[in-house]
C-alpha cells in the first residue's frame, strides 16, 4: 500500500510539471497555427552567416565595421530615416521625430518626437532629453565618433520640452537629414549611457524592432524581438548573427540551410555561383563601393599629368571585372569620375574624361615623359584577397604593357590600414570610395583640404568649388557643383577608376526582408519588425 | 679477415674493409626497400626540375591570362591554370627551386651555427657549456615553426629573412648534435696524450672530433631538410614569406585555399609537391641512418 501511493505521487507530480509545461506551449501552439494559416514557417527564427571574426564596437557612435551597423540598425532609431531598401535623399522619412521644420533662417530645425516610443528592457519612454544627450555625445570629442567632423557644424541642442528638440547651427546646413539618416545619427538613452559608460557597447539599450540578448565573442550575436516596438511587433522571434569567418564553412552552412543568408568575402563570383545552383537568391545591395587608384599629383614622376593618364591608359580593368564579378555588367560597371556610383546624386559621366585601355598610348605617354623603360615604385599590401588580388593582377599588367615595375611588400590587414590612411603607399594609393546619398560626402574626403584622405592625392583646385557645395540647400545647384567638379578631376587624371561593386549577399527565398533590399548604408540586409521567414 | 701479421697493413685493410661496407651496405639496402629506390629517383627529379626550372617549365611562371584564369588541365596546361591565369605546373617547378633552395640553405645555416656552436660550448665546458645548453634548453622548448613566425614577423618578409629565420629555429638541434661526440672525443684518454705532445685545439677537433660529428649530421642533415621545407610552406601559406609574384609551394597552397570548392586542384598539386618532397626525403634519411648507424656503432660486416 505504501508503494501505491509513492507510486501516485509521482503521477501526480508528473501530470502537474507537464501541464505547467503545456501551458505555454498554448501560446506558443497559437502562434504557430496562425503562422502556419498565413504561409509562415513555424519557427521564426533567423540565423545569418557572416563572413567577419567579431564585431568592433556596437556602441553606435563607435561603430566601425559591417557587423557593427547592421546590428545598431536593427536595435536603435535615428530622429529621421531612409525608407528600407533605398537611399534616396529626397525621401527621407521620420523615425523617432514625428515631423521636423526648419527655420526661416535656415540655421535651426525642430523636431517633434514620437509620443510612447518605449526603451528596451523597461527603461522608460524616448524622450527630448535622450535626444539632446545623443547628439552631444556624438560631438564629445572623448566619444572619438569617426564622423563628428559631419555633424561638428551645430552649435547647441535643446530640449525645450519632453518631445521637442531644436537643434541649431553655425552655417546654414543642407547635409544634416542626410547625415542624421546615416551610419551614426542613432539615439541612445541617456540613463543606460550613463550607467554602463564604455561597457554600453556589450549592453545596448535601443529603441529598435529587436534588442540585443547575448553576445558571445568571435561566435554569435543573438537579437530578440522587442514586442513594444512602435511600428509593430516584430513577426521574426529571434536572429542569430553567427560569424563564420571561412569562406568555405560559411558557403557550406549556407547551402545545407544551417544558416538563411550568407555574403561572399573574397569570391563573389564563384561563391554566387555556389549558391544558386541550390536556388538561392541574389540581393546587389548598393549604392555600393568602387576601387580607385589615387596618385599624388605633387610626387615625382606623378606631378607629370602623362606619367598620371599612362597609368590610367595601361591597366585592363574591364577584363579583371568581367572575370571576378558575380555578374558583370548587373551591377558592376566600370566607374568613371570620382563619384562612384551611377546611384549617387550628382553623378554624372557627361563631360567627364574616360581612359580606356590602351597599352600603346600608355607606352608613348610615358616615353614623351621621360620614361621609356617605366619606373619602380613600392606598395605595402594586405594579405587579405580583397587586396592582394587586384594588385597582383595590377603589378603585372604595368610591367607587361609599361616597365613600370610595383614591389609588394606583404603586410597585415590592421597595418596595410594604418599604413595607408598615413599616406605611405603614395604616389599610387588603390583603395575605395563609398557610394553615398549625396555626392558630396564621396568628394570632399578626397579633395577638399584638409580632409585625411586629400593627402593621397594632394589637390586643392576644385576645393573651393566643393565649399560652395556646402551651403547649397538646392539640390540642383549642388549638382551642377558636383558635375563641374568630376569633370575638372577628371581632366587631372587624378584618380583613376578601377572597378565598382555593390554587397553581393545570399539568402534562402523562404526568406522575407519585408522590403526589396536595393540600396542601404550598411552594406548587408536591414533587419526590422516586417522580417519574416516564409513556409519552406 | 686474415691474419696479417704487420698492424699498420691490417689497419688500413680494415679501414678499406669499412668503407666497402658502406657502399655493400647501401645497395643490399636498395635491393632489399625498393621504396628507397623510388623515393631516391623522385627526389633526383625534384632536384633536377629546381635546378633547370627555366628549361623544363613550359611556361613562364608570371604570365597571366586572365581570360584563362581557374581551368582544371588542358589546353597545353597539364596541370591547368590558376587564380591569375598563370600555368600551374611551371609555378610548381620554379616554386620547387624556392623551397629546395630554402630547406637546403636554412638547414646549411642550422647546421654550421650549431655545430660550431655545439664543438666549441663541449671543448671549453664549465659555465659557458651549462650557459650555453640552458640557452638551447630553452630554445627547444619552443615549436619550431611558431619561432619561425616570430623571427620573420619581426625581420619582416623576405626570401633572406625566411632562410634566417629558420636557420636560427633549427640551429639548437645541432648544437646539442654535435655537443655528444665532442664530450665523448674529450673524456677519452688519447686525447690527454694528444694535448701533451702539443696537438693544437684546431688540430684536434678537426681530425678528431670533426668525423666523429659527420656521421649523425649527415643523417639528421637531411632530414631536416624536410622540416625546413615544411617550414618554408607553413610560412608562406600564412602570408609571411616571399611576396607575390614569386612561386612557393607555400603561396601556390594558400592561393588555393581560397578557391577549394571550384578549383580545388592549385591546392592539391601544391600539396602534392610538398608531400613527395617531404616524403623521399625522409625515406632516403632513414635509410641513411640504417647504412651510418651500424659503422657508427663500430661493428663489422
Amino acid at each position: 500500500m505504501g508503494k501505491g501511493k509513492y507510486l501516485l505521487g509521482m503521477v501526480l507530480v508528473l501530470a502537474v510539471l507537464l501541464i505547467g509545461c503545456g501551458g505555454n506551449k498554448g501560446a506558443e501552439q497559437k502562434d504557430n497555427k496562425d503562422n502556419a494559416q498565413t504561409g509562415l514557417a513555424a519557427e521564426q527564427v533567423v540565423k545569418i552567416g557572416m563572413g567577419f571574426q567579431d564585431t568592433t564596437s556596437m556602441d553606435p557612435h563607435k561603430a566601425t565595421t559591417t557587423p557593427d551597423f547592421m546590428i545598431d540598425k536593427a536595435v536603435f532609431n535615428g530622429l529621421v530615416r531612409y525608407q528600407p531598401g533605398n537611399v534616396d535623399i529626397q525621401k527621407i522619412e521620420g523615425d523617432l521625430a514625428e515631423s521636423w521644420k526648419l527655420s526661416d533662417d535656415k540655421l535651426s530645425y525642430t523636431f517633434s518626437l514620437r509620443k510612447g516610443v518605449k526603451w528596451h528592457k523597461g527603461l522608460g519612454e524616448v524622450t527630448a532629453e535622450d535626444v539632446k544627450f545623443s547628439l552631444e555625445r556624438i560631438l564629445d570629442p572623448k566619444t572619438a565618433c569617426p564622423d563628428r567632423a559631419v555633424f561638428a557644424n551645430i552649435s547647441k541642442v535643446d530640449a525645450t520640452d519632453k518631445n521637442t528638440v531644436v537643434v541649431t547651427f553655425k552655417k546654414p546646413d543642407p547635409f544634416f537629414l542626410i547625415n542624421l539618416s546615416g551610419r551614426y545619427g542613432f539615439i541612445v538613452p541617456k540613463a543606460a549611457v550613463e550607467k554602463y559608460g564604455n561597457d554600453f557597447r556589450n549592453n545596448l539599450v535601443g529603441s529598435g524592432p529587436f534588442q540585443l540578448e547575448s553576445y558571445l565573442p568571435k561566435e554569435k550575436i543573438v537579437l530578440a524581438a522587442n514586442d513594444d516596438y512602435f511600428r509593430g511587433k516584430p513577426i521574426v522571434r529571434k536572429i542569430e548573427l553567427i560569424f563564420i569567418p571561412d569562406e568555405n564553412a560559411r558557403i557550406s552552412a549556407f547551402l545545407s540551410g544551417k544558416v538563411d543568408a550568407a555574403d561572399p568575402r573574397g569570391n563573389a563570383k564563384e561563391f554566387v555561383k555556389s549558391v544558386k545552383e541550390k536556388g538561392a537568391r541574389i540581393d546587389y545591395i548598393g549604392p555600393g563601393v568602387a576601387f580607385y587608384l589615387f596618385l599624388d599629383t605633387t610626387m615625382k614622376p606623378f606631378d607629370d599629368v602623362r606619367v598620371r593618364k599612362a597609368l590610367a591608359h595601361a591597366v585592363d580593368f574591364a577584363t579583371y571585372v568581367k572575370q571576378v564579378e558575380p555578374e558583370p555588367g548587373k551591377n558592376t560597371v566600370p566607374s568613371v569620375g570620382m563619384i562612384p556610383a551611377s546611384g549617387t546624386f550628382g553623378f554624372t559621366s557627361e563631360g567627364v574624361e574616360k581612359f580606356d585601355y590602351n597599352p600603346q598610348k600608355a607606352k608613348q605617354l610615358l616615353t614623351e615623359a621621360g620614361y621609356p623603360n617605366g619606373f619602380k615604385i613600392t606598395q605595402q599590401v594586405s594579405s587579405v584577397g580583397q587586396w592582394m588580388n587586384p594588385w597582383v593582377y595590377i603589378q603585372d599588367q604595368l610591367k607587361k604593357n609599361t616597365g613600370i615595375e610595383v614591389e609588394i611588400k606583404t603586410v597585415d590587414n590592421p597595418t596595410f590600414t594604418q599604413k595607408t590612411y598615413a599616406g605611405e603607399n603614395r604616389p599610387v594609393t588603390l583603395h575605395v570610395i563609398f557610394g553615398t546619398p549625396d555626392g558630396f560626402q564621396a568628394l570632399s574626403p578626397f579633395l577638399m583640404k584638409g580632409q585625411a584622405r586629400n593627402k593621397w592625392v594632394n589637390y586643392d583646385k576644385v576645393d573651393a568649388l566643393l565649399k560652395q557645395a556646402e551651403n547649397e540647400f538646392d539640390a540642383q545647384k549642388r549638382k551642377k557643383i558636383y558635375e563641374e567638379a568630376q569633370r575638372t578631376v577628371s581632366k587631372d587624371c587624378v584618380a583613376i577608376p578601377a572597378w565598382f561593386g555593390e554587397a553581393t549577399l545570399a539568402r534562402h527565398p523562404y526568406l522575407d526582408l519585408g522590403h526589396e533590399p536595393r540600396a542601404n548604408f550598411l552594406n548587408y540586409y536591414e533587419l526590422n519588425e516586417k522580417l519574416r521567414v516564409l513556409k519552406h | 679477415m686474415s691474419d696479417i701479421q704487420n698492424p699498420v697493413l691490417a689497419e688500413v685493410l680494415h679501414k678499406e674493409e669499412i668503407k666497402e661496407g658502406y657502399f655493400k651496405l647501401a645497395l643490399s639496402n636498395l635491393r632489399k626497400y625498393p621504396l628507397v629506390g623510388i623515393s631516391l629517383l623522385v627526389l633526383f627529379s625534384l632536384v633536377f626540375m629546381a635546378v633547370f626550372a627555366p628549361w623544363v617549365a613550359p611556361f613562364d611562371p608570371y604570365q597571366q591570362d586572365f581570360v584563362k584564369r581557374l581551368q582544371p588541365s588542358g589546353g597545353g596546361h597539364l596541370l591547368g591554370t590558376d587564380a591569375f591565369g598563370r600555368d600551374l605546373l611551371s609555378r610548381i617547378i620554379y616554386g620547387a627551386r624556392i623551397s629546395l633552395a630554402v630547406g637546403l640553405m636554412a638547414t646549411g645555416l642550422a647546421a654550421l651555427i650549431g655545430t660550431v656552436l655545439g664543438i666549441i660550448s663541449a671543448y671549453v665546458g664549465g659555465r659557458f657549456d651549462g650557459i650555453m645548453m640552458g640557452i638551447v634548453d630553452i630554445l627547444m622548448a619552443f615549436p619550431m615553426l611558431l619561432f619561425c613566425l616570430l623571427l620573420v614577423a619581426t625581420l619582416g618578409s623576405s626570401l633572406q629573412n625566411v632562410v634566417l629565420a629558420i636557420g636560427i629555429a633549427m640551429a639548437p638541434r645541432f648544437v646539442r648534435l654535435a655537443r655528444a661526440p665532442t664530450l665523448s672525443i674529450k673524456e677519452m684518454e688519447y686525447m690527454e696524450a694528444a694535448r701533451a705532445l702539443g696537438l693544437p685545439h684546431y688540430r684536434i677537433v678537426f681530425f678528431h672530433v670533426l668525423p666523429n660529428v659527420i656521421g649523425s649530421l649527415i643523417v639528421v642533415i637531411t632530414l631536416q631538410v624536410a622540416a625546413a621545407i615544411i617550414a618554408e610552406a607553413s610560412i608562406s601559406f600564412l602570408g609571411l614569406g616571399v611576396a607575390p609574384p614569386v612561386a612557393t609551394w607555400g603561396n601556390i597552397l594558400q592561393e588555393g585555399v581560397g578557391q577549394l570548392r571550384n578549383a580545388p586542384w592549385i591546392s592539391i598539386y601544391a600539396g602534392t609537391a610538398i608531400v613527395l618532397a617531404v616524403l623521399s626525403i625522409n625515406i632516403v634519411g632513414d635509410a641513411l641512418r640504417d647504412i651510418m648507424d651500424p659503422k657508427l656503432k663500430g661493428e663489422k660486416r
